[in-house]
């Protein structure tokens, strides 16, 4: 059972489903970092970037990594106008940003099965090659959508640590008051934090979308996962974001490879709601008594 | 969690002799009403619709009873599932009577409740929404992959019915009306008396409630294990109408339903959840046919309501008799 | 005299800092023994230990004759211990009255079928616990006031209503954390003169507080803690002279006038 190929199987797997997971729960920690925002709407903003790239490479058949920068992108900056519209009502307000996300949900994956329609569709793979790693054949376009989201979190990483603005949202992301005490608009954070969080999650929709299927509600299970991965790593902590992603992408990966879908879904889910229940402030979140 | 000014006060429901009279009759005229409607409107469909309504109240009713206690959960469909299957296999499994089988029902969600409660109700607010909302997506996954016995997606069928040829529109509508009225007189009653008074006082200021000699965590998790009871009840009832149930009727969207219902009608006044589930199933009933666009204005309908009036339709018509006063 | 609470070696840490590190004293029926130290110096989790808000690590507490170690507060409550609090102490919303009323809850909870159903010994224990509403709304001067919002209330008012909300439990012993924490000299004394007609009552009063005027001239025996020790202990005006309490005080930012 645990021969190379398979062990290999499990690990690109693992890689690539972390990728997918870090890079939505980036956005949904985000958000509730800075603007205290429970983004129910997560999900459909996944699934928005998801359409993107299908019109991008699927139909316009431009490169792939442009289609897919270009779908991030587009859908980040077509998300200002919801912020502006809605989300900046709900910021710092948790319980209601709960449930009108929730509306703002449902009005966003009812237009789409409008303009689009409700059927699934899917996404061509990037590469059709295989890599031969050693003695085991890899899907090159696996490779590929690891690669890429490696990229955008170095350069999501780079931009935290190494800028001015960067800062300035790390600051605002542990105590907004002081940040606007230290002089930062909170104005221009917020919409930069914003931004950021929804490009991370178009790219994230879309390789899902590629993985699996594209359907005005597939951001459903992309929803849940942002869920688990930010309770696990701990709401509102960056490094929690990406330690809980890796650790849930690796676990999922194992387990359903060894186990069965259904067991793994049930031993992520038990592992989260213990620790909510006993350390609710995740693995690297902090404990607010 | 809602920010309503101080004065004046918000006047606190006292078991006094001429409110309680006040809601009795209320209750009583709309009782009569409900009762002698489907001699006035002798439609299958507003029937059918009437019926829905109605047991969607139990839910919405029974959920706000937790709400009041301070905690908002979003596992209340799963546990009408858990009701709904548990009456559903005693009655087709065991061969019990129905009426015993929804007792089994409501008592099944409730021992649940009594498990999970303790641990659960100890954590504040947000994370409390959390949990909630994954413990509803593992029972509905418990649904789904115990197929020896749930039956799996394709769930449980030839439901029988509540009693022997009690199958029309115009029977479903006559259980579902005394069932509201019964679940509705208890919750309402339940609100008005000390027990309610309690609830508020620990929604309110938990450690102040608490030194004040109230039992908060047996309180909550008893009011816990009541409210899954009840929509634990629902789940029965359901089940012998539908002649049928399988995973997707107690989902995530059916849980947010239910606290919708809540939000949108008032979070914190036992109207509001009864105008709430008026609203919820009436207007897509009636709306037929424009599923994605009445779907898209519901969704854009709890963004402006969320943003502007957070203690929901009730916190509205309060706002405005004010107004109309002044 | 009799003993109402003795605690014995109470300790806590948080993190490696020891909050409060092996306290012991007793408190005496009918005397009202205060509890002072700079900010910072243990007091209000001293009072959170005692009372059951966080449970202790070590030590005991024996509350008549009957070992209560973090027992929860409303059992604590129950047996005729009550604690008041420094923050979010009353019911904003409601007004006056209904905040009495809900500290009246052992007087006034019959039983939760007796309720629902509003039987005779619901409606006697609802009279029962009206009368001692009316009763203390006069008794703590709250009768002008009693149907405002308690959250509109002048500050000082709302520590007096945070008190009779206590006073409405019924207790044996009263702890009061922090009660003329930022209130002006007037409201001190308001407050002052409340208490000294709660230990006229009959109610045993433990006060905790830093500012060492109002303590001083209220209590009967002083403890003093710092760093989560005991430093002293002893009557007013012996503590107050005593040059390692002054240190303690003046180690800190927080220094009040009138010291000695």
């Amino acid at each position: 059972m645990f021969s190379a190929p398979v062990l290999t199987q499990v690990l690109i797997n693992g890689l690539s489903l972390s990728a997918i997971y870090v890079l939505i729960a980036l956005g949904f920690t985000l958000l509730f970092g800075i603007m205290k925002v429970v983004n129910f709407a997560h999900g459909s903003l996944a699934m928005l970037g998801g359409y993107a790239l299908h019109y991008y490479f699927g139909e316009f058949k431009l490169p792939y990594v442009v289609a897919i920068l270009l779908a991030g992108l587009t859908v980040a900056s077509a998300s200002m106008v919801l912020e502006w519209l809605v989300f900046r009502r709900f910021y710092q307000k948790m319980f209601q940003s709960m449930i009108g996300l929730l509306g703002l949900d449902i009005a966003i994956v009812y237009t789409c099965v409008l303009v689009f329609d409700v059927y699934e569709r899917s996404i061509p793979a990037a590469l059709d090659s295989m890599v031969a790693i050693g003695s085991v054949s890899i899907p090159a376009d696996k490779l590929m959508i690891i690669g890429i989201a490696v990229v955008v979190l170095l350069a999501f990483w780079g931009f935290m640590s190494l800028t001015r603005y960067g800062l300035a949202v790390r600051a605002a992301s542990e105590d907004i008051e002081i940040a606007e005490a230290q002089g930062v608009n909170t104005r221009r954070i917020y919409q930069l934090a914003f931004f950021l969080a929804i490009f991370m999650t178009a790219i994230a929709g879309a390789i899902y979308a590629q993985t699996y299927a594209l359907s005005p509600f597939m951001g459903e299970r992309p929803l849940m996962v942002a869920f688990i991965v930010v309770i696990l790593g701990g709401m509102g902590s960056i490094p929690g974001a990406a330690l809980g992603g890796v650790l849930f992408g690796f676990g999922e990966s194992f387990l359903s490879t060894f186990y069965g879908s259904a067991a793994s879904t049930f031993v992520s889910f038990g592992v989260v709601i213990a620790l909510l229940v006993v350390r609710p402030w995740g693995l690297l979140g902090k404990p607010e008594r | 969690m809602s920010n309503t000014s101080l004065n004046p006060p918000v006047a606190r429901q006292t078991a006094a002799a001429p409110r309680g009279m006040k809601v009795l009759a209320i209750g009583v005229l709309v009782t009569v009403i409900l009762a002698v409607l489907p001699h006035v409107a002798d439609n299958a469909f507003i029937l059918a619709i009437g019926a829905l309504i109605l047991l969607n109240m139990i839910g919405a009713l029974s959920l706000h009873l937790i709400i009041r206690t301070g905690h908002i959960s979003f596992s209340h469909a799963g546990f009408m599932g858990v009701g709904a299957y548990a009456c559903a296999l005693s009655v087709l499994k065991l061969g019990v009577s129905p009426f015993v089988g929804l007792a089994i029902g409501a008592a099944a969600s409730g021992l649940l409740a009594l498990v999970v409660g303790p641990i659960v109700l100890r954590l504040t607010g947000k994370y409390f929404v959390l949990v909630t909302f994954l413990l509803g997506e593992i029972i509905r996954l418990v649904l789904v992959e115990w197929e020896s016995v749930t039956g799996g997606s394709n769930g449980l069928s030839s439901i029988p019915d509540l009693h022997a040829g009690w199958n029309s529109p115009l029977a479903q509508y006559y259980i579902a009306l005394v069932a509201a009225v019964l679940v509705a007189a208890l919750c309402i009653r339940l609100l008005m008396s000390e027990t309610g008074r309690a609830m508020d006082a620990v929604r309110e200021a938990q450690r102040v409630t608490e030194c004040a000699g109230v039992p908060v965590i047996r309180l909550k998790v008893g009011i816990f294990v009541l409210g899954c009871a009840l929509v634990g009840l629902q789940g029965g009832l359901l089940a012998f109408f539908m002649h049928y149930i399988d995973p997707t009727t107690f989902g995530m969207t059916d849980s947010l339903n239910l606290v919708v219902m809540n939000v949108l009608g008032g979070m914190y006044n036992v109207v509001g959840p009864i105008v709430g589930a008026v609203f919820l199933v009436a207007l897509p009933e009636l709306l037929r046919g424009y599923v994605e666009i009445q779907r898209i204005l519901f969704g854009v309908a709890l963004i402006v309501v969320m943003a502007s009036f957070s203690s929901g339709l009730v916190g509205l018509a309060t706002m405005l008799r004010r107004k109309v006063h002044q | 005299m009799n003993k109402l609470l003795n605690v014995d070696g109470i300790g806590i840490s948080f993190g490696g800092l020891k909050a409060v590190d092996g306290v012991t004293f007793e408190v005496y029926e009918g005397e009202i023994l205060g509890v002072i130290g700079p900010n910072g110096a243990g007091k209000t989790t001293l009072v959170n230990l005692i009372s059951g808000v966080i449970k202790p690590s070590r030590g005991t507490v024996v509350f008549r004759d009957e070992t209560v170690t973090g027992m929860a507060p409303s059992r604590l409550t129950e047996r005729g211990l009550v604690r008041t609090f420094q923050s979010t102490a009353v019911y904003a919303q409601r007004s006056v009255r209904e905040n009495i009323v809900r500290g009246s809850y052992l007087t006034r909870y019959p039983g939760f079928l007796s309720t629902l159903f509003d039987t005779p010994l619901a409606r006697r224990k609802r009279a029962e616990s009206d009368a001692q509403v009316d009763g203390l709304l006069q008794r703590m001067g709250l009768s002008a006031v009693a149907d405002d919002a308690a959250g509109s209330l002048p500050y000082g008012l709302q520590k007096i209503l945070g008190i009779a909300i206590a006073l409405a439990a019924r207790p044996t012993l009263l702890m009061l954390d922090e009660p003329v924490a930022g209130l002006s000299a007037e409201e001190t004394d308001q407050v002052r003169d409340a208490i000294l007609r709660v230990r006229e009552s009959g109610v045993t009063v433990m006060v905790i507080d830093h500012n060492m005027r109002f303590i001083a001239g209220l209590c009967d025996r002083l403890l003093v803690v710092a760093a989560g020790q005991e430093l002293t202990r002893g009557k007013p005006d012996e503590v107050l002279r005593d040059q390692r309490v002054v240190e303690a005080y003046l180690g800190t930012r927080n220094v009040t006038a009138g010291i000695a």
